[in-house]
């Protein structure tokens, strides 16, 4: 365990300077990018008028006369503190509303994560069995399908089908748990289509080699097979997909909350940045970017747990 | 029951898109129960094909006609099911290239034990007293650190000896034994040389190894099998054939051993075709039959089969 034990702590020793740069980055992106935002708060219409006064006052207010590295180091300041400030708008604390809105991310992120293992292994799984057979064909054919469409246009097709046609789910919200299965689906879609690819080959590759084939002498029959020996082999890398594939979706589902209106943080985050709300989008880079990381962290674990080569030192050295 | 094996008519040809390759023709063998039958003959003549088709294990593209008699049923047209318990219980298998015959994120233990514990369950205890007894037999001192370890933490010969534990950990009636002393010095080859021995002598087992060792064909079996190019060009009790080669391919590969001058088989005349006897182009005594069909197998006076002309 010890090598785990200095990996964990190498990582967790890069995290930090990870975490600072991508909030530079964040920072420093919403600075550059053009639009004011003590424009947008005095004159959120586009037709009202203020004096010079108004506006110095109102930006002295939101804390943006100082130069950019003081409003960093503030803002950084802050952080450390948990104090993640108020939007420019609505006045509400960022925490307290990345509070409410991380557990629904989270909700869709799990269940769109339930979709992309469960359809993409078990397509992958009965694929590799039916090799060159109508089976396999077919789900080739549906995975490339669901890894190349986009979400916005799998969204529209699903909303006409089972809200509008058949009238099965809503088009909308959550107000009911049914309310996760559309945008859940959507999300899961390619990552389902990459993840039956991956371990259809994967699990192709295992069986060419020659264990598989000592285990049929033993008497393993082919299920034996594939569930002792192959399965530990082939999960290796559709499991490393899957683990950054729900990294990416943690950090929240813009688009596809967005288009259902689930109140989660991917669509909290683009509404800010349309507004400039510049404390809502940093706090919302700083959180997806530290899951992503934490999340790689979580995947590189997981295969150091499965991978007895790496465990028993040779990552050491 | 009489447990002996019998292969009749046995081809075997690798079919892919654009063609039939045959590596196995006209095999008929007895193997009689308990006894220890060497198959000897030059790399690539098939000889792991021939055990690998006894077990149904050859890849899909492997195409077998015939007959395997064992137990008065044939294990070509047995369902799966029956097969499997037959795999590994009743007839094992010590691979060819022993790295790649283990799993290499699963410890030489539990790939040990599992060969009892697929069939029965509950001889995980009976499981684990055979494997430790075993690997003592075979060289390893400390049985429970190299049960612990994975495959690519153990020598090439390490493995060649663990995977010899793995054909005998069931007690099978039958062990088919692809080069188990490959790799090993010669301290190590009469370790493993021993417990085959051994396992042969007292568990009543029968077996095939598979060799290129002459003199551990010699030492450990009873009969003789030579192949050259899928065909069997002769069998019958060892000592004879070694002593009184009969077929000239039998003669010309015990010329070439070092101990016997290394005098080499000459290369083959490229005028001559291998559709009759394989030998044909490369035998000094062809003749004009030879190169047009077959020889058939002749039984000589003193129990040996050969396929060759001159004692047709
Ligand atoms: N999967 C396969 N596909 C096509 N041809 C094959 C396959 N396996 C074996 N062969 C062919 O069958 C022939 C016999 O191979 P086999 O492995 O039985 O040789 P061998 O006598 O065991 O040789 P060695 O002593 O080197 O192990 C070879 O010519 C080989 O090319
Ligand atoms: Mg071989």
């Amino acid at each position: 365990m010890t090598v785990l034990m200095q990996y964990m702590l190498k990582k967790t020793a890069l995290l930090l300077p990870v975490l600072v740069g991508i909030s530079i980055a964040a920072f420093a992106l919403g600075a550059m990018s053009p639009g004011d935002p003590v424009d947008q708060v005095l004159n959120p219409n586009g037709n009202e008028s203020y004096t010079r006064e108004e506006y110095d006052r109102m930006a002295a207010r939101m804390g943006l006369d100082k130069p950019a590295a003081v409003q960093y180091g503030k803002w950084l300041a802050g952080m450390f503190r948990g104090d993640m400030g108020r939007s420019f708008f609505t006045n509400k604390s960022v925490k307290g509303q990345l509070a409410r809105r991380i557990p629904i991310s989270a909700r869709l992120a799990a269940l769109s994560m339930a979709f992309t293992a469960v359809l993409g292994v078990g397509a992958g799984v009965v694929a590799a069995v039916y090799k060159d057979r109508f089976p396999d064909h077919i789900l080739g054919a549906l995975s490339m399908t669901a890894l190349s469409v986009p979400g916005f246009w799998t969204a529209i097709l699903f909303i006409w089908l089972f809200a509008e046609k058949w009238k099965l789910l809503p088009t909308s919200g959550i107000a009911s748990w049914t309310g996760y299965l559309l945008p859940a689906l959507t999300l899961a879609l390619p990552g389902a289509g990459v993840c039956a690819r991956l371990t259809r080959s994967a699990i192709l590759d295992e069986l060419g080699r020659q264990y598989v084939t000592v285990a049929g002498s033993k008497g393993f029959s082919r299920f034996q097979t594939v569930v002792r020996h192959v399965s530990c082999n082939a999960l290796i890398p559709v499991v490393t997909y899957l683990g950054t594939h729900l990294a990416g979706i943690l950090g929240g589902a813009s688009v596809v909350e967005t288009i259902f209106a689930v109140p989660g943080i991917g669509s909290y985050a683009i509404a800010a940045v349309q507004s400039k709300d510049y404390y809502v989008v940093q706090a919302y880079v700083l959180f997806s970017g530290t899951v992503y990381v934490a999340a790689n962290i979580a995947v590189d674990l997981f295969y150091i747990a499965v991978n007895p080569r790496i465990r028993r030192g040779e990552a050491g050295r | 029951m009489n447990a002996d094996i019998e292969i009749q008519g046995l081809n075997v040809s690798f079919v892919n898109r654009c063609c039939v390759t045959p590596v196995v023709t006209d095999v008929n063998i007895l193997f009689p129960e308990g006894s220890i039958t060497g198959l000897i003959g030059e790399s690539g003549s098939g000889k792991s094909v021939l055990g690998m088709s006894i077990l149904r294990l050859l890849p899909a593209t492997a195409r077998v006609e015939g007959r395997c008699m064992y137990k008065g049923r044939d294990l070509f047209s047995l369902p799966e099911a029956e097969m499997q318990k037959v795999l590994g219980k009743e007839i094992a298998l010590i691979p060819q290239n022993p790295t790649e015959s283990l799993n290499p994120v699963r410890t030489i233990g539990r790939q040990l034990t599992e060969c009892v514990t697929i069939h029965e369950k509950r001889r995980k205890a009976d499981a684990q007293k055979r494997r430790d007894q075993l690997l003592r037999c075979l060289g390893f001192h400390r049985p429970e650190q190299v049960s612990n370890s994975y495959s690519f933490e153990l020598s090439g010969g390490m493995n060649q000896r663990i995977v010899t534990a793995l054909g005998l950990m069931n007690h099978p009636r039958w062990v088919i034994a692809d080069e188990p002393t490959k790799g090993l010095d010669a301290v190590l080859r009469r370790q493993v040389y021993q417990v085959l021995k051994e396992i042969g002598g007292s568990e009543a087992g029968g077996m095939m190894v598979i060799t290129h060792d002459i003199l551990l064909a010699e030492a450990l079996c009873d009969r003789l099998l030579v192949l050259y190019k899928g065909c069997v060009m002769e069998q019958g009790k060892g000592e004879t054939i070694l002593r009184h080669p009969a077929h000239p391919y039998t003669r010309g590969l015990l010329e070439s051993l070092p101990e016997n001058g290394m005098h080499p088989i000459p290369r083959a005349d490229e005028k001559k075709t291998d559709s009759g006897c394989r030998f044909y182009p490369r035998c000094p005594h062809g003749s004009k039959a030879c190169g047009q069909m077959l020889p058939p197998e002749t039984v000589l006076e003193d129990g040996r089969i050969v396929r060759c002309f001159l004692y047709a």
